[in-house]
């Protein structure tokens, strides 16, 4: 009886566990799918709130009127399109996405990683792939949507960013006319710089040197040029030694040679120049060599002088001793939160802003090169200074890498201690080679190595 | 009996209510402060023994005391406590002083007083990181009007390196602070001048008391208590205040001009690693506290022996 009684009441307590998992699992994936069903309706309006990392004038604005295109579409949607200063939008990007408090992010940067890790961005692909914004992208722009695996989609690009160099050619030709002869045909090297130092003046260097926030780049340019075609696809890691480029003797003399361009051809006041002092020093005259983005093409045009006017020039970017330069041409886009609760009306949002003339438009008053095809066959994008950009897309000398290095989780941490070792490089408290050491050691031990 | 019993219980009670009262006004308050400051202070000494960094949130654990090692190992520490000393003692000597004098000349009835009242106030009303960003082209090397006067002027053969030399880009964000500050002493320092009788002014005056000795003697002690308070209150907002450090140099170069609180900002939103933050965000709080008691018992003290 008792034994029974035991059996009936463990049949009992399996029965109504049972039964409650499977309407906790019932609950969670109704939960899921309704994320996806959103429909929204006079009294429950819905509102997508989005946050740029890149929020500035020439953009900000065309996003807020694609909001309010967007709404008179989709009657009881809201798009709330946040923009703050660029110094601040990485930390509130962060703090949005873990209060969950937000449907779409730019994750630029070390953001992406750090997202992925923490799972908080949403895969579009099932519901994106069958919207004409991913049909028209370039099969670049599918690739580069689908970085973190086939059939995924956490990132929907909306403009590449390709480093290019802004020469004042006045100057060079006055004190290094061999060199600008050489930047003009594509083929000067990172020593020519150097060499372009006889063109300083009393009030003037010849390189745009980056000495705040985000400096290490500077070194990347220089290293992966020297450790160039020996580098992986995302461009940290050296194909030869299997190990991170750092290892590398190469490192070492690319690393030298920085350091003396910025001792001897870089304007002493660069050590405390950012993005906008680095684009002020070449626009104002105090440095005449800028190797910057395509979206300073507008700023240049508009502050310094119209391309036109042949005072300044565009080059590619200097090459190392094997005559290769190599960089990231992935740039920027928009991801869905996970915790989005209406995530079909927010990738409706990011179809429509993705596809053209939208984008087409975002792409030329922004200067980002464009991701969809139509807005690519635009002559714009093929002339005037935007002209060099495709003298890189043919040069295959001049390596594109898709930015998987970058997307890796480590790099947040890498990129603030490497910001922090250039500045100690530059202040002559540590050594190139105790640098190199670090970074190499770092990468070795805590970044996923690809090509082992 | 009974009705003597039930007079006094209705009696306790009502005192019992008396005293409750005023709690229940204070309910509200006592909620939004608890929300508002001492939750967020807990859960900062909750994040500084944790491994807190937003690159990496899958790896998120209690460190023990480690953020705390690691601020004291770090090779910048050592400067950027040097830093934050001079900055609060630097500014806080040069606004209390031009403060005090401005305050003293506008006091005196003349034309446009006022004008010049409300001139002198405008800086205390902006953004402390926009008046950053402003000093910022000010002095910079290159550009900067400071440099161009300075040359144009004959003072200087070649451009001073105000914000690419650690210790020139130091001296320029203290000077930027002293103008900033300025104002805040001139506000108080005016409305407790304006509080000093004018009987006792003449008294001062008929038992022949010059300026000197009446400023001496007369109207600072009897302002004390007010500039006891300004002073502490500016010890500690200038210590928390990196706004004008992050428009000029956002800590650069090679973060020799951070202060401890330029740098907190810079863990949080830069290197995003909320549990160093918070360990040296903790440690500051735990030092003002300190050294609040001691500055508030020390000024006692010396009333007290006065008194005496």
């Amino acid at each position: 009886m008792i034994k029974q009684l035991a059996t009936r009441k463990s049949i009992a307590t399996v029965t109504v566990v049972a039964l409650a998992i499977s309407v906790l699992t019932m609950g969670t994936s109704s939960a899921a799918d309704a994320t996806w069903n959103c429909k929204p309706t006079k009294a429950k309006p819905v509102t997508v709130r989005l946050i740029e990392f890149f929020a500035g004038p020439a953009r900000s604005p065309l996003l807020n009127a694609y909001a309010r295109q967007f709404e008179a579409k989709n009657p009881n949607v809201k798009v709330e399109i946040i923009s703050p200063s660029q110094a601040d939008s990485a930390a509130k990007i962060t703090q949005l996405l873990q209060a969950k408090n937000v449907d779409i992010v730019e994750p630029a940067g070390a953001i992406m990683g750090q997202a992925m890790s923490a799972k908080q961005l949403a895969n579009i692909y099932p519901y994106f792939s069958k919207t004409k914004g991913w049909a028209g992208l370039t099969d670049y722009s599918k690739f580069q949507a689908e970085l973190y695996g086939k059939k995924s989609t956490y990132m929907v690009p909306n403009g590449y960013y390709v480093k290019a160099a802004f020469v004042r050619p006045e100057p060079i030709a006055a004190g290094a006319p061999a060199v600008l002869a050489k930047i003009k045909k594509g083929t000067a090297t990172w020593a020519d710089i150097l060499a372009a130092k006889s063109s300083n003046t009393a009030t003037s260097a010849m390189y745009a040197m980056r000495g705040a926030r985000a400096s290490f780049t500077q070194a990347i340019f220089i290293i992966r040029a020297y450790n160039a075609p020996d580098l992986n696809s995302g461009g940290y890691w050296n194909k030869s030694t299997k190990t991170s480029m750092f290892n590398s003797a190469k490192s070492k003399d690319a690393l030298d040679l920085m350091m003396k361009i910025w001792k001897e051809a870089s304007p002493a006041a660069s050590v405390a120049w950012g993005y906008p002092e680095m684009v002020q020093g070449f626009v104002d005259g105090t440095a005449h060599y800028l190797i910057q983005d395509n979206e300073v093409i507008q700023i240049v045009d508009e502050k310094y002088a119209p391309f036109d006017s042949g005072k300044w020039i565009m080059a590619q970017m200097p090459k190392g001793p094997t005559g290769y330069a190599a960089q990231d041409v992935s740039g920027g886009g928009w991801s869905v939160a996970q915790s989005s609760k209406c995530k079909n009306i927010a990738t409706n949002f990011l179809d429509y802003i993705t596809t053209d003339p939208q984008h087409s438009s975002f792409a030329r008053a922004y200067g980002v090169g464009p991701v969809t095809k139509t807005a690519a066959s635009d002559p714009f994008f093929k002339t005037g200074a935007w002209a060099i950009y495709d003298k890189i897309g043919k040069d295959p000398k001049e390596l594109k890498l898709d930015g998987s290095d970058v997307a890796q989780v480590c790099y947040g941490e890498f990129f603030t201690q490497a910001d922090k070792d250039m500045q100690a490089m530059y202040a002559g408290s540590l050594s190139t080679a105790d640098a190199l050491k670090q970074w190499a050691t770092f990468w070795d031990t805590k970044c996923i190595n690809p090509i082992k | 009996m009974s009705a003597s019993v039930h007079k006094l219980v209705r009696k306790d009670g009502k005192k019992a209510q008396n005293i409750l009262a005023p709690l229940w006004f204070l309910l509200p308050a006592l909620i939004m402060v608890a929300i508002f400051i001492y939750y967020p202070v807990l859960a900062t000494a909750n994040m500084s023994f944790k491994n807190y960094k937003l690159f990496d949130q899958s790896n998120i654990f209690y460190n023990g005391f480690e953020n705390f090692r690691g601020i004291f190992k770090d090779l910048a520490f050592r400067r950027i406590l040097q830093n934050t000393v001079l900055w609060v003692t630097v500014s806080l000597f040069f606004q209390f002083f031009i403060g005090f004098g401005l305050a003293l000349y506008l006091k005196k009835k003349f034309k446009f007083s006022g004008l010049y009242q409300s001139i002198i106030f405008i800086p205390w009303a902006l953004s402390g990181f926009l008046m950053g960003l402003v000093w910022k082209w000010i002095f910079d090397d290159n550009l900067g009007v400071l440099n161009d006067m300075m040359l144009k002027l004959g003072l200087i053969d070649t451009p001073v390196p105000w914000l690419s030399n650690a210790n020139w880009a130091m001296a320029a964000v203290i000077i930027a602070n002293i103008w900033y500050g300025v104002t805040f002493f001139v506000i108080m320092i005016l409305a407790a001048l304006q509080g000093v009788p004018n009987e006792i002014l003449e008294a001062a005056e008929l038992d022949g008391c010059g300026k000197a000795k009446t400023l001496l003697l007369v109207i600072i002690p009897y302002i004390r208590p007010t500039l006891i308070l300004i002073v502490l209150l500016r010890i500690i907002w200038i210590t928390n205040f990196p706004d004008i450090i992050f428009g000029m140099t956002s800590g650069g170069p090679n973060q020799q001009t951070h202060i401890l609180s330029s740098w907190l900002v810079q863990k949080i939103t830069y290197d995003q690693d909320w549990g160093s933050g918070s360990a040296l965000g903790l440690l500051m709080l735990c030092v003002l506290f300190i050294f609040t008691v001691f500055y508030l018992l020390a000024t006692r003290l010396e009333k007290d022996s006065e008194g005496n």
